[in-house]
């Protein structure tokens, strides 16, 4: 599939999307006349300038790098880990692995997760008391 | 007026206000810096710390740290693609291409000027508006403030590149998540599915992070480095940058008008001010179809208004008591523990504090870019630094910005939807900044549309103002083709 096609297809699905949430809230989601207005209107604005745009899918397509795979499970995995080890663990250990997977020096790799850990437990925990989230694994042991 | 404020001087200068401006201003800069952490944070971290201070020198300390976090976003905008805070979004449309032509130094430095100027103009009006600015403030009601959102919303193609049908499909769809969450006037929930999170409606920062950051990471992450040096070094580029502010002062002037006025007007909300600012320059520029390429304008507009709209919010915080934005009500509430009333009779009883707060809006503007100006070359380094080390920090710095927001790891998972949502949008040419400005604008319009037709009725548009604003509007949207029919005529 060439990437305008795509782009109908992606705009397609959020036209769908916001009109069959708008006749949801009309319908079987009981919302009052006034609550649907202006979703209606937004709706109406998102059907319009949606054909538009599947009109002439590739006006404003400029060249794209190609997504990773690898980068995307990179940046994916780390809201499970932060689900499992917490932000205190979690955070210091994806930039010692992440680095090292890159094949940075260990020490670097050391030192940049040291350099996190610190900048969390000063900035957010000392200074911004923030509460942060122990983690799943944390929460079980504690 | 001129005794309160040769003392407003007098208690400028003194040595404990010195220096909780200066202590402030590090503590506000990093918090524009670090991606998510905004100048509300920076303001509810140090309010404690005003306790035991005197009046002036409390409100000098908070007032300086609130009115320099974007001075410090811009930087983390236009070197990492990634907004210091919310309003810095709209810096992104020609700083990212600036910095990926290898001009980074360039747009810093002129982000950072601009900033400067745009706090300066800022602080000029609530000078000149302080002692008259009752009628001023009086005349802003809902009504005028829907017009003003509308307006906003015109410009929506104009903030847009690329393809306009893009850029209103974007900030349509961006209209329709804000409505997501309890409906403004009635208190009816929408869209919720039952979930707690959604109920309250989506949180700007988690989607500000999500679009601009999670697609820029992604690109690190897959190799790309995040600038192609080119030409002289990040230091000598940076005076260039800060040139072209003064050689397009009449735009950065402009530009500061706007934020101040939107500053002003309660409700319209900070993040408005950069984008009509630059849908403003590049429909009143030339060549219009250059913005978005990575042009010094692109830059110099958004951030004159940004910092400038901080001098406009203080004149109904002052004057009544009525914050203009989330910031000015946690200033508003360090005012009562200061022991000071701000309204009216604020202005009769305490004009010299309100005069010394000017002259600590603009003495902190202007030290913040001179800060920002010395550490630019520097901070333009870190877009050398190889992504295995970049990729860990900011994945860091924005899920616990995310996160802070609001103490909720949902925050941090809206974050990795919306995301998927830039990524997407990146993909396939959909406006990222428009969608932004829609998200913020749905609410304005709905709710004071709302209210102006429960007081006024439909008469409500031929309200003086809204004529006026309505004129304005027509003018803006019309300019570009009018002036290109005049070349042309011209030319014939």
């Amino acid at each position: 599939m060439t990437r305008a096609a795509a782009t109908s297809g992606f705009v397609a699905g959020l036209v769908l999307l916001a009109d069959a949430l708008v006749v949801w809230g009309m319908t079987a989601g009981n919302y009052p006349w006034a609550a649907n207005v202006f979703p209606g209107l937004a709706a109406i604005a998102i059907t319009a300038f949606g054909l538009w745009v599947i009109a002439c899918p590739a006006a404003g397509l400029e060249e794209a790098e190609p997504l990773s795979l690898q980068a995307v499970l990179w940046v994916a995995a780390l809201l499970p880990l932060l689900y499992l080890a917490g932000f205190r663990i979690g955070l210091p250990l994806y930039a010692l692995v992440y680095a090292l997977a890159k094949r940075t020096g260990v020490l670097i790799a050391l030192a940049l997760a040291a350099g996190v850990a610190l900048l969390i437990e000063v900035m957010f925990v000392r200074i911004l008391r923030v509460p942060l989230e122990e983690g799943w694994i944390v929460e079980r042991l504690m | 007026m001129w005794d309160s404020m040769l003392s407003a001087f007098g208690a400028v200068a003194q040595p404990g206000v010195i220096w909780a401006v200066a202590s402030a201003l590090p503590v506000g800069l990093l918090f524009g810096l670090l991606p998510g952490l905004s100048g509300l944070t920076a303001l509810a971290v140090l309010i404690p710390f005003v306790y035991g201070m005197d009046g002036l020198q409390g409100l000098a300390f908070l007032l300086t740290a609130h009115a320099v976090v974007y001075t410090g976003g811009s930087v983390t905008a236009i070197l990492l693609g990634i907004p210091g805070s919310p309003p810095n979004a709209a810096t992104i449309i020609d700083g990212v291409p600036m910095r990926n032509k290898g001009l980074a130094g360039m747009a810093v430095g002129a982000a950072v000027t601009a900033s400067a100027v745009g706090g300066l103009i800022g602080a000029a009006v609530l000078f000149v508006l302080l002692p008259v600015l009752r009628p001023v403030v009086m005349a802003f009601g809902p009504a005028e403030t829907f017009v003003l959102a509308m307006m906003g919303l015109t410009f929506l193609a104009a903030v847009g590149t690329g393809s306009p049908a893009k850029g209103l499909f974007a900030g349509a769809f961006g209209i329709f998540l804000s409505f997501i969450g309890y409906e403004p006037v009635t208190g009816v929930p929408r869209y919720w599915f039952g979930s707690e999170y959604l109920l309250d409606g989506l949180r700007i920062i988690p989607i500000a992070l999500g679009i601009f950051a999670i697609p820029e990471l992604l690109a690190l992450a897959a190799g790309r480095s995040l600038a192609r040096q080119q030409g002289p070094l990040p230091g000598k580029q940076m005076w260039e940058g800060a040139r072209a502010v003064f050689r397009h002062f009449g735009l950065s002037a402009r530009s500061a008008g706007i934020g101040a006025v939107i500053g002003i007007i309660p409700g319209v909300g900070g993040e408005t001010a950069p984008f009509v600012a630059y849908a403003a320059a590049k429909q009143g520029d030339r060549e219009p179809e250059r913005f978005g390429t990575g042009v010094v304008e692109g830059v110099i507009a958004p951030e004159s208004a940004n910092n400038a709209k901080e001098g406009g919010a203080l004149v109904p915080t002052l004057a009544f008591g009525v914050p203009g934005s989330a910031g000015m009500a946690l200033l508003l509430g360090a005012f009562l523990v200061l022991g000071l009333q701000p309204g009216p009779e604020f202005l009769r009883l305490h004009l010299d504090i309100g005069m010394a707060l000017v002259l600590v809006l603009a003495v902190a503007n202007l030290f913040a870019a001179a800060i920002m100006l010395l550490l630019t070359p520097a901070l333009a380094r870190v877009v050398t630094l190889p992504p295995a080390l970049l990729v860990p920090v900011l994945m860091a710095l924005v899920t616990l910005g995310a996160y802070s927001v609001a103490n909720d790891m949902r925050d941090v998972v809206a974050t990795f939807a919306f995301g998927a949502l830039g990524v997407a949008f990146v993909h396939f040419g959909l406006n990222r900044a428009t969608f932004l400005l829609g998200f913020v604008l749905g609410p304005l319009v709905e709710r004071y549309l709302t209210i102006s037709l429960n007081i006024f009725g439909p008469s409500f548009l031929l309200r003086p103002i809204v004529l006026v604003l309505i004129a304005l509007t027509v003018l803006g949207l019309a300019a570009p083709r009018l002036r290109r029919a005049w070349r042309r005529r011209a030319r014939a």
